[in-house]
């Protein structure tokens, strides 16, 4: 969700952050305050511990509810758009932070009390990295990834790619797309040693990073050993272009050498493997940034479930107990 | 502006499977492998915290898990009930979480029960509390959960000077009966302000008790004893005691050394007399020497033993009769039968010596007096004879009772009472006069506990001046004025009993003070400031019944919570 108004990403971001420091603010005054002007420190067990303890449960409640309510949203119209709801979970969740610290009254306390404290910080802080990322990544997506498709979809969209790769150089290789000829009948685009480079290039190549991406950085029946004793110079070659697709100006070089190789009729072909190139690079990217607009989830939402848990049962605990 | 159609929609829109089925697995079984491979990391981090939370109360080496839901360990004598919290705190049902105060939770658990073992008079009962403290509750000064050696009667200053630093604030007169006059110190913020010993107070106002016996320390503290210019007597030998007891080794033991001669004069400590309550008694039971009351069951009333706090009472028998003998004046009858002195009874009112005497008289007249042995029992010489010793009894009375002549024999003789006593009823006969009891507190502070053998280091006379003067047996005024309280107050105290003070001099460096000065130090309440209510006194047992062994075990009465 985007975080103020501002159109520029790292306005955005200045904002997410300004806003955290913000909900600091009665923090440090606090502690300021009882260390160096003879304020009260805050008590957990205290009135005010207790209430802002109360308090801070039923935020976090409301907080740790929000995973639900968005499934419900989606099948109960009535509860209105995600986007209010996302900013009330924001906006709740930096007040949480100075409610919570001060019900502690900067004391760890008990292993029970300082493991709900730790998670609750961890939890805050990743919610507002992810906070900054969504201000910053999703503007990225859009300017550096014209192809964006689904992330998590990648692997499987690419095999489309690849029966795109391999029937285009058919068509450029085989009767099957050429055009008719005069003399000789139907005649392939590309003949003879171009012909060899040029499915050499997509079959060892081209297939291959479109099948892998980045994660491949040589030919899967290449070994290591094979390469250092290779007597075969093309497959030396091979290597190091396949290493090159990954980078978007070695790929345009590569491919500028290709099309010196070929005839003009089968530039446009060429041209089109180019394309599904550069959209595996783009989608290598995306997943990249997909990743870091994302993995803080990993923490955000499992973290919150065990802060939720212990914080029942340190509420019970304190309750009963203390 | 309509952004530009995606390539990648082009390839999807040619996908010739069934887009709806195109995330969906096929099977339950793979729904939830799926989402298990998915969500890992996911379920990972969910776990770890919990695993490690559980982990560290299961396995605990520094005894974190034994205080999951209380402060600290009990009191030494609360010990037994470190796993029992229902032996002192009220119990609850789980409704009562939720019936509670949310805003005071912990509350609750200063809702004790207290009462079940320990006695609680209100020594509060006419405060006014400050405000956020409702009323006087055992917790309101006594915390526990402190750890083992953490006392529950000596507590912080602050518990008692929040009233008593401003106690007509704070003293409901109402409550207090009698004339509602506060009768305590106004103002006591510390020791340092703290008011000086009521009695040496009184005293100084004219309020002091009027003291019944003549006595005078620098005198008995002198060597020899001496007595009055132009006196009978000498100075106080080891021979002249021996001939006052009849020889008795056990008393000149008590004053002499075995090496001593005959005509070594005496000299009292102040151990000859005052001997702590431990004393009294020996290793197997034997009444120690010195005490010796005679014709009394000496088992039954002295404690059989105690902590040595106090000294005991200064008794006759054991503390003075070795050298004031109560016997009856020598005299002669009518019938000029002289009359041996014989020993008489203490603790006896100048009526109640009649008999006494009219015995002992007519016993020694029948056996120096053949006429009278072999008169008739019925007749005038019969009646004669009881003349003769009413006026001899009479005759006794009158010297007994009658003002002593210090410079006369009988201060070491023993003839007379008024050696130390007073008398009312100055012109009354003999027999109507009345000794005035010797009201001589066992215990002088009222308030506050003081411990003698914890202060054994120290001398008595720093504490207690004027009792080993340098006597003057010519100065009138010699017993008079050695009537006064021989203490010092407060300030003797607060000698030691003070924040330590450093100070530098020609001398150098030297320190005082830094011994304990808290409040609790010398006060307890709910009767334990009493000191002839130690514990087990009546006083302090719970209002209800003890508990049986069990209940104690268990912390509560069976039958009830």
């Amino acid at each position: 969700m985007l975080f103020g108004r501002q159109s520029s990403s790292s306005q955005r971001v200045a904002s997410v952050l300004i806003a955290s420091a913000v909900a600091c603010i009665p923090i440090v005054v606090w502690y300021v305050g009882s260390a160096l002007l003879g304020w009260a420190w805050p008590v957990a067990n205290g009135r005010f511990g207790v209430i802002t303890g109360l308090v801070g449960f039923v935020i976090i409640l409301s907080e740790i509810l929000f995973w639900p309510r968005k499934a419900l949203l989606r099948k109960f119209r009535w509860l209105g758009r995600a986007r209010p709801w996302m900013w009330c979970h924001i906006v709740l969740g930096l007040v949480c932070v100075p409610i919570i610290v001060l019900h502690s009254g900067f004391d760890w306390g008990g292993r029970l009390s300082a493991t709900t404290m730790v998670l609750f910080l961890i939890v805050i802080v990743s919610g507002v990295w992810g906070l900054v990322m969504q201000q910053w990544l999703p503007q990225k997506i859009l300017n550096d990834i014209p192809s964006e498709t689904v992330a998590s979809q990648v692997e499987f969209a690419v095999e489309k790619h690849v029966s795109d790769a391999k029937r285009i150089l058919d068509q450029m290789t085989t009767e099957l797309g050429s055009a008719p000829d005069a003399k000789l009948g139907f005649k392939p685009k590309v003949i003879g040693r171009s012909k060899d480079q040029l499915s050499a290039f997509v079959e060892n190549l081209l297939v291959p990073y479109l099948q892998h991406g980045r994660k491949i950085r040589r030919p899967r029946d290449l070994h290591e050993n094979d390469m250092m004793h290779a007597e075969d110079s093309h497959a030396k070659l091979e290597n190091a272009n396949y290493i090159k697709l990954g980078s978007r100006k070695e790929s345009e070089n590569l491919f500028a050498r290709l099309r010196m190789a070929i005839p003009n009729d089968a530039l446009d072909d060429l041209t089109k493997l180019e394309r599904l190139a550069d959209i595996r690079r783009q989608w290598d990217t995306h997943v990249t940034l997909n990743f870091w607009l994302r993995n803080w989830l990993v923490i955000h939402g499992p973290l919150s479930l065990s802060m939720f848990v212990c914080m029942c049962i340190h509420a019970v605990k304190a309750l009963k107990y203390w | 502006m309509q952004s530009p159609r995606s390539d990648s929609r082009d390839l999807v829109d040619r996908y010739p499977g069934d887009r709806r089925r195109y995330f969906a697995s096929q099977t339950w079984a793979e729904a939830a492998q799926k989402f298990f491979r998915r969500n890992l990391w996911a379920i990972a981090v969910f776990l770890a915290p919990l695993i490690w939370l559980s982990w560290g109360f299961a396995n605990n080496s520094t005894g974190e898990s034994d205080y999951k839901y209380t402060h600290g360990p009990l009191t030494n004598p609360h010990a037994a009930f470190d796993n029992n919290c229902e032996a002192c705190h009220r119990p609850y049902d789980s409704g009562s979480l939720f019936t509670s105060s949310p805003i005071k939770p912990h509350e609750r658990w200063l809702d004790m029960t207290c009462e079940k073992c320990h006695a609680g008079p209100a020594h509060h009962g006419t405060a006014i509390w400050p405000a956020g403290e409702s009323d006087a509750t055992c917790w309101t000064c006594h915390h526990d959960h402190k750890g083992r050696t953490n006392s529950l009667v000596r507590i912080d200053d602050n518990n008692c000077t929040k009233c008593h630093a401003n106690l007509p604030a704070s003293y409901d007169a109402s409550k207090a009966g009698g004339d509602g006059n506060l009768k305590y110190a106004a103002a006591i913020h510390s020791f340092a302000d703290h008011p000086n010993f009521r009695k040496l107070d009184d005293e100084a106002n004219g309020k002091g008790a009027k003291r019944t016996i003549q006595f005078s320390h620098n005198h008995h503290m002198t060597l020899g004893i001496p007595p009055a210019p132009g006196s009978e007597r000498g100075n106080l030998t080891k021979a002249a005691l021996a001939k006052l007891n009849g020889n008795d080794a056990s008393v000149e033991s008590r004053y002499f050394k075995a090496s001593d001669n005959a005509m070594t004069a005496v000299q009292l400590q102040c151990a000859s007399c005052h001997q702590l309550d431990a004393g009294r008694v020996g290793l197997k039971g034997e009444i120690a020497s010195g005490v010796n009351l005679t014709g009394e069951p000496k088992e039954a009333i002295q404690p059989p033993r105690a902590e040595g706090a106090y000294y005991l009472p200064i008794n006759f028998d054991a503390h003075c009769k070795a050298c004031h003998p109560l016997k009856s004046p020598e005299q002669t009858t009518i019938r000029k039968v002289e009359i041996d002195p014989f020993v008489l009874p203490h603790r006896k009112q100048p009526a109640e010596l009649i008999e006494y005497l009219d015995a002992e008289f007519g016993r020694q007249l029948l056996l120096k007096n053949a006429a009278i042995k072999d008169a008739p029992a019925i007749g005038s010489t019969a009646l004669s004879i009881q003349q003769e010793i009413e006026a001899a009894r009479n005759k006794a009375l009158e010297k007994l009772v009658a003002d002593v002549n210090p410079r006369a024999y009988n201060a070491l003789n023993g003839s007379t009472c008024a050696e130390c006593h007073a008398f009312n009823g100055a012109n009354e006969p003999p027999v109507k006069r009345t000794i005035v009891p010797v009201k001589i507190p066992t215990v002088w502070f009222q308030h506050a506990k003081f411990n003698h053998v914890s202060h054994r280091a120290v001398n008595c006379q720093e504490c207690h001046p004027g009792t080993q003067d340098k006597y003057d047996p010519t100065d009138s005024k010699r017993f008079t004025a050695d009537n006064k309280i021989k203490i010092l107050g407060v300030e003797s105290c607060r000698v030691c009993h003070a924040p330590q003070v450093t100070t530098s001099g020609p001398k150098g460096v030297s320190t005082s003070g830094g011994v304990r000065h808290g409040c609790t130090d010398c006060h307890r309440y709910h009767n334990g400031e009493h000191a002839y209510q130690g514990r087990g006194a009546t006083a302090r047992d719970p209002s209800e019944p003890r508990l049986s062994t069990i209940e104690f075990m268990l912390g509560t009465k069976l039958g009830k919570p």
